[in-house]
């Protein structure tokens, strides 16, 4: 809150000696709230004196006062046109600036004050809360270091100063200050918090749980804050944020499983398997029957293509909550991934018939038996899958795909199946690259190089469909094209970008 | 009298008997704190006073903060978990409620007022078995001394009347009266008249899920599916995590062989509940009428691991593994039906 000052009593502009004590006698009635006693007073002031600035100033004081703030600015304007050195003046007039909500109008009137007068605390003190409320943390430690440096005694300047200390993300100069007021007994519990809340949005969130701890309430609403912050710095996927703020918070309250689980999934999220399989063990210990640990906690084995301990955890899972289709699903993938194939299938069967609405695990299932070469079988759950959610995109494109391995090949049915994948979502590369090489087979080179551009576009490490515009290039004359496209498949094989199906179903499964 | 009015009589004034004790409980916390006082920071006493001066003074919100604070630095204090679960109680909060109360009562087994609300938080879910488990608990605390047992019973019937005659005073047209007659009914085997008066007690509150409930499960008890059907998936529409509505909208969709409805929501129930074990069995059941026999057993297994002395299941597994050609697996899920069913038995002649 910007101090509003009485200032500008002693002036440059000399006055006659009753004027004065005229001038006093006003001010002291300001000050005091008594602003119609004060109004008679300021009137003759300005008929004795009309042209001394101090007079104007004491109007626009008055006018402040009674939160005229346009007819108070117009009078500090008055005082500057006839003193335009009065430092109170400015100060007064950057005052009522920023009531006016003018905020970089009232910062300009500060920096002129401190030209004239550069040790004015009110002024400096006043400027740092301006810059620091537009977010300006930086430039407001300046004036508030220097005000602080000329009355390190002053609470209100160490706790502005601190705050943009800490806005500034410096916590080493942030820190003596707080131990200061805390030394001091000047940490009241408002303030504690407001810099509790800084430091957690600055980054720092176990800074701000240490200034909160002894207060149970503050340290509840903080928790809850942090927690909050947590779940949207996740949902947000800035992972390394949602760990710190929840390593911060670790000792206010007793971590909740859903606490382990939201830790062990940043972790997770920042490929840190040993603590994401940590706290996921907690969130199992504290919670035996959730599915979304065990499941977390499998997907993290997966990630790291360590099917054997993932296969542990699932059956673990299924054994104590076979209700669930997303541990029977990752329990096959683990199966698919460990090329132990019967016993995926077998799983995975299971899964569907537990919930034959759940997708991933028609997904898993098609993906498999399309690598092993049971289009047959795929073409049949497929079957089953589309009268079920006739608008689930990936049972399209697996269609498609099952029926262009077939020895005769309906060309125009695989395209028709591939369209409806596309259609159904635009943004998934490998169903355009697969149109692609139908369109190819149907010999449409030119409506096969349109969609096989698609899929690289959406995704430049898809090697295969480098390769297959190369050699359309080639075959329409086109050299120079074909050979950056060879370039581009050469580059990508080497670098081993081009990933597999399987570890994408990891991917797009985790979290889930 | 009813014996649904002697349970309630029993109930609340043990609620009493329950408050001195939680007094007493709380001196002995404190005298242990203060012995404790050179290893133990006085922060957590001063905590727990704190805690219970806002409790008494009913500001929820000050004292649930102080409770989880304090539970951070002495995680082992039993009275604690229990105010935390007292106040969440009555701020509305049953369901938050039932892990303090649980931690409560495992750290002090002796905690009647625990006990006591963790039944009520049961039964304000409707989650009858537990709440009728939480009671049967805390009845056995009662003294052992047959004169003195009557005696309390006697009074806690008193006091039943008492109560039941402050909630007439509050309306006697209330939906929550109209309640407690049909509960009357139901109690009388008059499932009309119940049903009668829970539609008057809808009609005052058509907003209370509990009401929807118990019209619902009358209905599926007269063998009235469709009706039940109805009521039933108006409470999972007014709360979703009413897991009891969805279990028992399983059962009546299985009588109404839509298996696949049922197997949904049987999963649904367990989702909010995993330790639902007769949703476990429900759902084996919807998948092995489905067809799907392998999916079908983990679930049975699962029922029979919570409930091993049912043999129902066995007998399904028995079919189930005969129809996979598992003639020994079958064989075996007989036999053990088999003497299930006669220790069954057994144990009820033995009764009689």
């Amino acid at each position: 809150m910007l101090t509003i000052l009485l200032m500008g009593l002693a002036l440059g502009v000399p006055v006659p000696e009753s004027l004065a004590g005229l001038m006093e006698h006003a001010a002291l009635q300001i000050r005091q709230g008594n602003y119609q006693s004060a109004e008679p007073l300021v009137a003759e002031i300005l008929q004795r004196a009309p042209q001394a600035s101090s007079a104007h100033n004491l109007l626009g004081l008055l006018r402040l006062g009674e939160g005229q703030f346009d007819q108070a600015r117009q009078a500090f304007a008055d005082a500057i046109r006839l003193n335009p050195d009065s430092t109170p003046a400015h100060v007064n007039l950057a005052n009522t600036l920023v009531r006016l909500k003018q905020d970089q109008a009232a910062i300009k009137e500060f920096e002129r004050a401190l030209e004239l007068r550069p040790d004015d605390k009110t002024a400096l003190f006043n400027l740092g809360l301006v810059l620091g409320r537009n977010a300006q943390f930086e430039p407001a430690t300046r004036p508030l270091r220097r005000a602080h440096a000329l009355d390190p005694a002053d609470a209100s300047v160490t706790v502005a100063l601190a705050s943009a200390e800490i806005g500034s993300h410096h916590p080493p100069q942030a820190e003596p200050l707080i131990r200061e007021l805390e030394r001091r007994g000047a940490l009241k519990s408002t303030i504690r918090t407001s810099l509790a809340m800084l430091w957690l949005e600055n980054g720092e969130a176990a800074k701000g749980a240490a200034l909160v701890s002894n207060d149970p309430e503050r340290a509840s609403d903080y928790y809850q804050t942090a927690w909050r912050l947590a779940q949207d710095s996740s949902d947000a996927g800035k992972y390394a944020r949602t760990a710190s703020i929840l390593e911060g918070i670790k000792g206010l309250r007793t971590p909740t499983a859903e606490f382990h689980d939201l830790l062990g999934s940043a972790y997770y999220a920042l490929d840190d398997a040993k603590r994401a399989s940590d706290e996921l063990q907690d969130a199992i210990q504290m919670e035996p029957a959730a599915p979304d640990h065990y499941y977390k906690l499998g997907m993290v084995f997966l990630k790291h293509r360590t099917p054997e301990p993932a296969i542990y955890v699932f059956k673990e899972a299924v054994e104590k909550r076979p209700d669930v289709p997303k541990l029977w699903m990752g329990l096959g993938l683990s199966y698919y991934i460990e090329n132990q194939f019967d016993e995926a299938k077998k799983v995975l069967y299971q899964t569907i018939a537990l919930d034959p609405t759940y997708a991933p695990a028609y997904t898993v299932m098609c993906d498999m038996l399309i690598q092993k070469g049971d289009d047959e079988e795929a073409i049949k759950v497929l079957t089953k899958a589309i009268a079920i959610q006739p608008n689930l995109y990936l049972l399209y494109y697996y269609y498609g795909r099952a029926l262009g391995h077939r020895s005769e090949v309906d060309t125009e049915e695989v395209i028709k199946m591939l369209r409806k994948a596309v259609e159904l979502s635009p943004d998934f590369p490998e169903a355009h690259f697969e149109l692609g090489k139908a369109l190819e087979a149907a010999k449409r080179p030119v409506e096969a190089i349109g969609e096989l551009k698609k899929s690289v576009l959406l995704k430049p490490q898809l090697e295969q469909a480098h390769y297959r515009l190369s050699q359309l290039y080639r075959e329409s004359g086109n050299t120079q094209l074909a050979e950056q496209e060879l370039r581009a498949f050469r580059e990508i094989r080497k670098s081993g970008a081009g990933d597999e199906m399987v570890q994408q179903l990891i991917v797009s499964f985790q979290g889930r | 009298m009813p014996v649904f009015r002697l349970l309630l009589l029993l109930s609340l004034a043990l609620a009493g008997y329950g408050q001195m004790r939680a007094q007493a409980s709380a001196m002995q916390e404190k005298a242990a704190a203060k012995a404790k006082a050179g290893a133990h920071p006085a922060e957590a006493r001063s905590l727990f006073d704190s805690a219970m001066l806002y409790h008494q003074r009913r500001d929820f919100s000050k004292s649930i903060a102080t409770l989880e604070r304090l539970i951070v630095l002495e995680p082992d204090r039993a009275a604690a978990h229990i105010m935390l679960g007292l106040d969440l109680f009555q701020t509305g909060r049953a369901r938050e409620a039932l892990e303090p109360f649980k931690r409560g009562i495992t750290l002090d087994p002796a905690s009647v007022e625990g006990l006591f609300y963790l039944g009520l938080c049961y039964l304000s879910m409707d989650r009858e078995d537990e709440a009728r488990k939480a009671f049967d608990r805390l009845a056995a605390k009662a003294p052992s001394d047959a004169d003195q047992t009557y005696l309390l019973m006697k009074g806690l019937s008193r006091m039943s009347t008492a109560m039941l005659g402050r909630l007439s005073s509050l309306g006697q047209d209330s939906a929550r009266m109209h309640q407690v007659r049909a509960e009357y009914y139901e109690m009388q085997d008059d499932p009309d008249r119940a049903i009668q008066e829970l539609e008057e007690a809808i009609r005052e509150r058509p907003d209370l899920p509990s009401l929807h409930y118990a019209v619902g499960v009358v209905y599926w008890k007269k063998s009235e599916p469709q009706r039940a059907k109805v009521a039933l998936t108006r409470v999972i529409e007014l709360d979703p995590r009413h897991f009891m509505a969805r279990l028992r909208l399983g059962m009546v969709l299985l009588e109404l062989n839509e298996e696949a409805s049922a197997a949904v929501q049987f999963r649904a129930a367990l989702t909010e509940e995993p330790g639902l074990n007769l949703a476990y069995l429900g759902l084996g059941k919807a998948l092995y009428k489905q067809g799907a026999m392998e999916a079908a057993v983990p679930q049975l297994q699962r029922y029979i691991e919570l409930t091993p002395d049912d043999p129902a299941p066995h007998y399904i597994l028995s079919q189930i593994y005969r129809r996979l050609e598992k003639s020994d697996q079958s064989q075996r899920e007989l036999a053990i039906f088999k003497a299930k069913t006669s220790q069954t038995k057994e144990g009820q002649s033995e009764m009689k």
